[in-house]
């Protein structure tokens, strides 16, 4: 683990970027799995995100405007991804494996699991603003900022993906309610 | 997955070398992009030579707009089903339950069914194309078809679809079996991940067009947000929409809001406890709070004021007093039979004798059913029940059982029919075999059977 205090500018270099994987990787790629249901190209998505930062030479004054980059650029990169590609992922064990010890990494209970695996049948953009707003618990206003929409809209999105997705773990007689984040 | 260690090395080698991705991905867009040329090409030259259709292939999926369903003259009805595969039982072919790749049916004049085709001249034989049906919804004037690429589960009658930029629903006048391109005509996105949704139902029929929502959902700029509601209709073989209504009320902002449409054109918006009416000048008008507007079955749109006195709308949008009133009103789906000026529904275990006076005066009358079971198929004058060891029939008509009785020593599993008149069953017999069988409109029972060519999900008889 490394102690140093994460400084957001300087990602070419190794420490810093280990320091910030050791922080951000796995929840970008459950981010990133999350829109495209695919743990192995998560991971190598992730690292697309953070090749081009480094790439531009991009620095942050604070994590919070970090976080907004390299989730709406983790965002632009997953949707890219699924609209260019028609592949269908084979499940094999080692991917199984990858999924299990990522979703332990980053899901802390198992209702979140639950959640976690009910949102993955809906459509990409419900999947992305709950797991935001569910899973990395983000407010309303750093999603609006990750997804470049305004407040609103992010309130509408929410409502409608919550809809659905209590739709779907009302078959297995479970309602999901904000208290329960 | 890697370490930490290896991923920050990886990414360090990556962003080491800035050109080649770029340069990789320029050199597979121009790869791609020849290979669609040649594809294309050769694609194009297929359908042109193979399936008369040339020209009108675009990157996604073949284009069907302006052309027609070959042979429509000899259609006297319209719908969707699939085609069992192999493997698949008789029944469970017929039953429509289990999924499978959904086309568009049509039924011609002596009840047979084949799978529709396409073609640029409405005389001509035309041929099949590769396009699975995702809903159909079907109108006095006209049948609302959307394609999907891929197999999908199909949703009859209504009907969302997207995504947008696909292009992939149609309009077919019934009249003429030219389709019509409804997708295209929408306002373009430049959004790729921009979604649009079109809601259709038998709620937004019009005696010479017909209604429809859309909303649209991306990420890439305000989300959620209804299009607004649109009337489509074709004039001077033209497809032609116009945007009645563009939600500049803000009524969609996660409120629970309803739309519909009457018989001439008006359309309603439901937001809560307060509605709204929108004339075909596009007047709009907000009405008193409270008011519980239904759409009867003749189109017509009423409700009760506060002295509990029946109104209407009439052609204009304005409200006018009223003698018929009725709030019944029957999804094209729950037609059983029709006879003459009577139509006969079937909802909720409860037969519903509809008797037309004139297009607006009607008569419900309910029919009991002496016994009902919750596994039937109908037929055209009949509703086939499956109670274990029994198979009945209730004639539609009088909703009593009849002398039917087919001594077949089976533990049936499941009925359905097929739009002919046959009624297809499953069943185990005494030995524990599986059998499938066949009930004919004259009652024989026959367990030697040609596989069922089609499941028929929803067919509808044009006019």
């Amino acid at each position: 683990m490394n102690n140093k205090k994460i400084e957001f500018q300087n990602f070419a270099d190794k420490q810093v970027l280990e320091a910030i994987f050791e922080k951000y990787a796995n929840r970008i790629i459950g981010y990133i799995n999350s829109i495209i249901k695919d743990v192995a190209t998560a991971e190598d998505l992730m690292m697309d995100v953070f090749v081009e930062l480094i790439r531009r030479n991009l620095s942050f004054d604070c994590e919070n405007k970090f976080i907004a980059y390299v989730y709406k650029s983790a965002r632009n990169i997953a949707f890219n991804h699924l609209n260019k590609s028609s592949h269908t992922t084979r499940l094999t064990n080692e991917l199984l494996e990858d999924t299990n010890e990522l979703e332990n990494q980053i899901l802390k209970n198992d209702l979140t699991k639950k959640i976690y695996h009910t949102m993955l049948f809906l459509k990409p953009q419900y999947r992305n603003v709950l797991y935001l707003s569910y899973i990395e618990n983000f407010s309303q206003d750093e999603i609006a900022q990750i997804l470049g929409i305004n407040k609103k809209a992010v309130k509408n999105l929410c409502f409608r993906a919550k809809k659905k997705l209590n739709q779907v773990l009302s078959k297995e007689n479970l309602c999901f309610n904000e208290e329960e984040k | 997955m890697k370490t930490n260690s290896e991923r920050a090395n990886e990414v360090l080698k990556r962003a080491s070398q800035p050109c080649t991705k770029t340069e990789t991905a320029k050199n597979k867009r121009w790869i791609t992009i020849l290979s669609c040329c040649l594809a294309s090409v050769i694609v194009v030259t297929s359908i042109g030579l193979g399936l008369g259709l040339g020209g009108v292939f675009n990157s996604d999926f073949i284009s069907l707009d302006k052309m027609y369903l070959a042979n429509f003259a000899n259609y006297s009805a319209i719908g969707a089903g699939s085609q069992p595969g192999a493997n698949e039982s008789v029944v469970s072919a017929a039953s429509g339950d289990s999924s499978g790749d959904a086309f568009l049916l049509s039924v011609d004049k002596e009840g047979k069914i084949e799978r529709a085709r396409y073609a640029k001249n409405p005389n001509d034989n035309g041929k099949e194309i590769p396009m699975n049906v995702s809903g159909l919804q079907h109108f006095e004037n006209y049948t609302v078809v959307g394609f999907s690429g891929w197999s999908v589960n199909p949703n009859y009658p209504a009907f969302e679809i997207g995504p947008y930029y696909k292009k992939m629903t149609y309009v077919i006048d019934n009249h003429t079996g030219k389709l019509y391109s409804l997708q295209s005509l929408l306002p373009k996105t430049n959004y790729p991940d921009k979604e649009i949704v079109i809601t259709i139902s038998d709620k937004f029929e019009s005696y010479d067009c017909f209604y429809f929502f859309t909303e649209s959902y991306g990420i890439s700029e305000a989300n959620l947000t209804v299009d607004g509601l649109w009337r489509a209709y074709v004039e001077n073989d033209q497809l032609k929409i116009e945007q009645v209504y563009d939600d500049t009320l803000g009524l969609t902002d996660g409120h629970n809001v309803t739309y519909f449409s009457d018989r001439y054109g008006n359309s309603f918006i439901i937001d809560n406890n307060i509605s709204y009416v929108i004339n075909r000048e596009s007047k709009l008008n907000r009405l008193d709070d409270d008011l519980k507007l239904v759409r009867s079955l003749n189109g017509e749109v009423y409700f009760k004021n506060a002295q509990q006195k029946a109104q209407k709308f009439d052609e204009n949008g304005n409200v006018v007093d009223t003698e018929f009133y009725s709030e019944t009103f029957f999804y094209k789906k729950d037609l059983i039979k029709k006879d003459g000026k009577t139509n006969y529904y079937l909802k909720n275990e409860t037969i519903y004798k509809i008797t037309w006076e004139d297009d607006i005066k009607f008569t419900t009358e309910p029919i009991e059913i002496e016994r009902s079971e919750e596994i039937y198929a109908t037929t055209k004058d009949y509703i086939y029940f499956c109670a274990n060891k029994i198979i009945y029939r209730v004639v539609i008509t009088t909703g009593k059982i009849d002398d039917f009785r087919p001594s077949v020593p089976y533990y049936f599993t499941s009925i359905s029919s097929d739009n002919l008149g046959n009624v297809w069953f499953t069943a185990i017999n005494s030995d524990m075999d599986n059998v499938t069988g066949k009930i004919d409109n004259d009652g024989n029972v026959t367990t030697t059977i040609t596989p069922n060519e089609f499941r028929v999900y929803y067919i509808n008889p044009l006019n």
